[in-house]
């Protein structure tokens, strides 16, 4: 039986002309709304359904050729953007949404099944530039971040600059509307910008603006040639919004073959020149920053370390030396040694050697560029060899080696025994500083990390966060023995990197069975909370212990020394400006309403074990967790 | 309230709530905590970094060593003349330092026992 028109409903324009009648008729009786319902009730069909709206549109009946040429893409330049990005095998890429790459992102997703890169979400540009920093120091691995033209650019450079000064790699790509002609209303122009990396190419090693898509597969990949190979550094490309959006002309553009940078050894010669020197030391040191890229370079060090039985001093950037190590030394005993070897220090290797000490220094760091001053004093070594450190140590340890019978072993025995006397005194000394307070509250910060420490000792762990805003607990605690056990510090000494690096760190371990743990600092959390959120939406886990002392501890502080100078104003002037207190924040409330499982505010000490046991069962779940703890300053 | 009882609380909020609220100002805990002391040396005296503000608890000064230090650190920490924190203050703050509760030593900690075991077998 053929249905009715009412049982099958109208099509829309059918069903307009008809709602138009109904008007009229509803019109005339408006006096009356139950009859008026009642009219259009019995003679105005239902609207078209969805399916039926699409059916009239099918089979490009609907379009002229023209309006299908201009308003329908099938083969957009931005899936090629997707090929030349996805044989540099990222896993990664951070962004907040913008218009500018909406191509891109858009054949991320639908071109690429959004897998190498997969997009994370970021609430804020910021977030993903630090995020990526973490991230590496994880993985090992660059990822990218997708900024939105101008306005996303300019939420960046903070964390680009933290990345620079730690010689971190990423590759920050900034969407824009390159050609003016083509900017179609206000925001395109608010949004664009005629040189945008202009804005941080202080501190990035290169940058590009790309015109084309073949220019775009030259650019990309020479970006993270550049950025992957020491010293490394952030870069910085431009995608052009037309690029992405419309169809790929002709033929395909060539996509350049990425292949790996062999890191510069230092010169064999000044390598022997400079074991001479270890071996005729009476008591030679190492100082170490950013030497090891990996375990391999921890277990160069040990090496050559015990070779000649040398004290070695971790600058911490990264874990060159094992924290439990017989010749783990203290800044403070270079004071002692009469050589002392700098391996990829920043900054000069010691700061004012007394006369007769002789200092060289082995690195690939002779990188400066004018405005920011983050390349620290001159200084002159009397000796430097430029190479990559940790490529360079082994063949450095082999000239010890052939060079080392020479000396008596009665001497190395001799120095054997003074470090090990040193180290573990030092031990016993710093537990019995750990044991002050024990069990007081507000939870000491040496508390806060032993007990840590006990709920995740027999996991394989990473601390993800610096510690020297609590008292260095950490390194002077945790037995931090591994390469990827602790990722050291933001590089520039700002705040707002820690929550952000710590998820990118996490991001970086989530597959391959190391458990982060981020000490957590309450100022730091406060410039990017949200990056609480991306750990749960991607779920990614992360164990966060707050260490929360209301206040920009440190700067309270400076302050009361510097009012201490001034004779004023030292009773309690210095929190002006410096506390976070009044109201005290609710740490565990704010993780909770971004999605993380939280725990706190706990201020006995005896309730961290049971809440960190609850904390690991979500991490197990595959989720983040906070546990709020009221600390003293430090 | 009537009126006679409101008369005698009066009087007595008067005589007495300045000694006492006086009394509350001038603790020595009150002082340890307002005059910043707390920042580095911690809620229980226990100190910061190695090199760092030194443990207070229990502390190993009498008055006069502990007064000299505060007094002209030699910029080991923010000085305190006595034109700024007089002696009698300084006094109740060390009164305070002196009642701070030794902690337990660490061979009776059971997470900085096990630490201790790893080390000497190490050792």
């Amino acid at each position: 039986m053929k249905k009715s028109t009412l049982e099958k409903g109208l099509d829309r324009r059918s069903f307009l002309k008809v709602s138009a009648g109904a008007g009229i008729v509803t019109a005339g009786l408006a006096h009356g709304q139950e009859q008026a319902d009642a009219v259009v009730s019995t003679t105005v069909p239902p609207p078209p359904t969805h399916a039926r709206e699409a059916a009239e549109h099918s089979g490009g009946t609907a379009y002229t050729p023209e309006q299908e040429a201009e308003w329908f893409v099938d083969n957009p330049g931005s899936d090629f953007m997707v090929d030349v990005i996805k044989q540099l095998d990222m896993d990664f890429m951070a962004l907040n949404p913008g218009s500018t790459f909406r191509g891109l992102q858009e054949s991320i997703i639908n071109y690429g099944g959004n897998r190498k890169p997969e997009l994370i979400t970021v609430n804020h540009e910021g977030i993903g530039v630090s995020l990526a920093q973490g991230y590496y120091k994880a993985a090992g691995k660059p990822m990218s971040v997708l900024v939105h033209g101008s306005v996303g650019l300019q939420h960046t450079p903070m964390g680009i600059y933290s990345a620079w000064c730690d010689r971190v790699p990423m590759i920050v790509l900034v969407g824009n509307h390159n050609d003016a002609a083509e900017r179609t209303n206000q925001n395109h122009w608010l949004h664009s910008g005629a040189d945008l990396p202009a804005m941080v190419r202080d501190f990035t090693k290169w940058d590009d603006t790309c015109q084309s898509l073949g220019h775009f597969a030259q650019s990309m990949t020479r970006a993270y040639k550049i950025a992957t190979t020491p010293p490394m550094g952030p870069v910085v490309i431009v995608i052009d919004a037309n690029d992405q959006e419309q169809p790929i002309e002709g033929r395909r553009p060539r996509i350049p073959k990425l292949t790996e940078s062999i890191p510069p050894q230092a010169d064999q010669s000044a390598l022997d020149e400079l074991a001479e020197w270890l071996v005729a030391a009476g008591n030679p040191m190492f100082i170490a920053e950013r030497m090891a890229h990996g375990q391999a370079g921890v277990d160069a060090l040990v090496e050559i370390a015990e070779l000649l039985q040398a004290g070695v001093v971790d600058g911490r950037a990264r874990v060159n030396f094992p924290t439990e190590h017989h010749l783990f030394a203290a800044r403070a005993d270079l004071a002692d040694a009469d050589l002392i070897v700098g391996l990829e220090v920043t900054g000069p290797v010691v700061g004012r050697p007394d006369p007769g000490v002789k200092v060289a220094s082995i690195g690939v760091d002779q990188y400066a560029k004018a405005n920011f001053q983050n390349f620290e004093p001159y200084s002159a070594p009397d000796m430097t060899i430029v190479g990559d450190a940790q490529s360079s140590l082994p063949y450095l340890t082999e000239a010890v080696r052939k060079r080392i019978g020479s000396m008596r072993k009665s001497k190395l025995d001799e120095r054997e025994r003074f470090w090990r006397d040193k180290h573990f005194a030092a031990r016993e000394a710093t537990l019995e500083a750990a044991a002050r307070g024990w069990n007081h509250s507000p939870v000491t910060t040496a508390r806060l990390y032993m007990e840590t420490y006990n709920a995740i000792k027999h996991r394989d762990w990473s601390m993800v966060s610096l510690d020297r805003f609590q008292s260095s607990w950490g390194s002077r605690l945790w037995p931090i023995n591994r390469y990827h056990q602790f990722h050291g510090s933001s590089g520039s000494a700002a705040i707002g990197y820690g929550a952000p690096a710590s998820v990118g760190a996490a991001l970086g371990h989530r597959d391959n069975g190391v458990l982060p743990v981020n000490f957590q600092r309450d100022g730091d959390l406060m410039f990017y909370p949200g990056a609480l959120w991306t750990a749960a939406h991607h779920n990614v886990p992360l164990l966060c212990v707050m260490h929360n002392n209301r206040a920009y501890h440190a700067e309270t502080m400076i302050v009361q020394r510097t009012a201490a100078e001034r004779r004023r104003g030292l009773d309690g002037s210095a929190r002006v400006g410096t506390v976070m207190d009044d109201p005290a924040i609710d740490f565990a409330g704010l993780a909770r309403s971004l999605g993380v499982w939280s725990a706190g505010t706990i201020h006995d000490p005896g309730e961290l074990a049971p809440a960190l046991k609850r904390a690991l069962q979500v991490i197990d779940a595959g989720e983040p967790a906070l546990i709020d703890v009221y600390c003293p300053g430090r | 309230m009537k009126p006679a009882r409101l008369l005698v609380a009066t009087i007595l909020s008067v005589v007495l709530l300045p000694a006492a609220a006086s009394s509350e100002e001038e603790s020595g805990e009150l002082l340890y905590h307002s005059w910043g002391c707390v920042w580095c040396h911690g809620y229980s005296g226990h100190g910061g970094a190695a090199g760092g503000p030194r443990a207070l608890a229990p502390t190993p000064y009498t008055y006069d060593a502990f007064a000299t230090f505060v007094r002209t650190p030699q910029r080991l920490m923010p000085p305190y003349p006595a034109d700024i924190l007089d002696d009698d203050k300084l006094k109740r703050i060390y009164e305070f330092v002196l009642t701070m509760e030794a902690s337990p030593p660490a061979d009776e900690i059971p997470q900085l026992i096990e630490l201790r075991e790893r080390y000497r077998k190490m050792e």
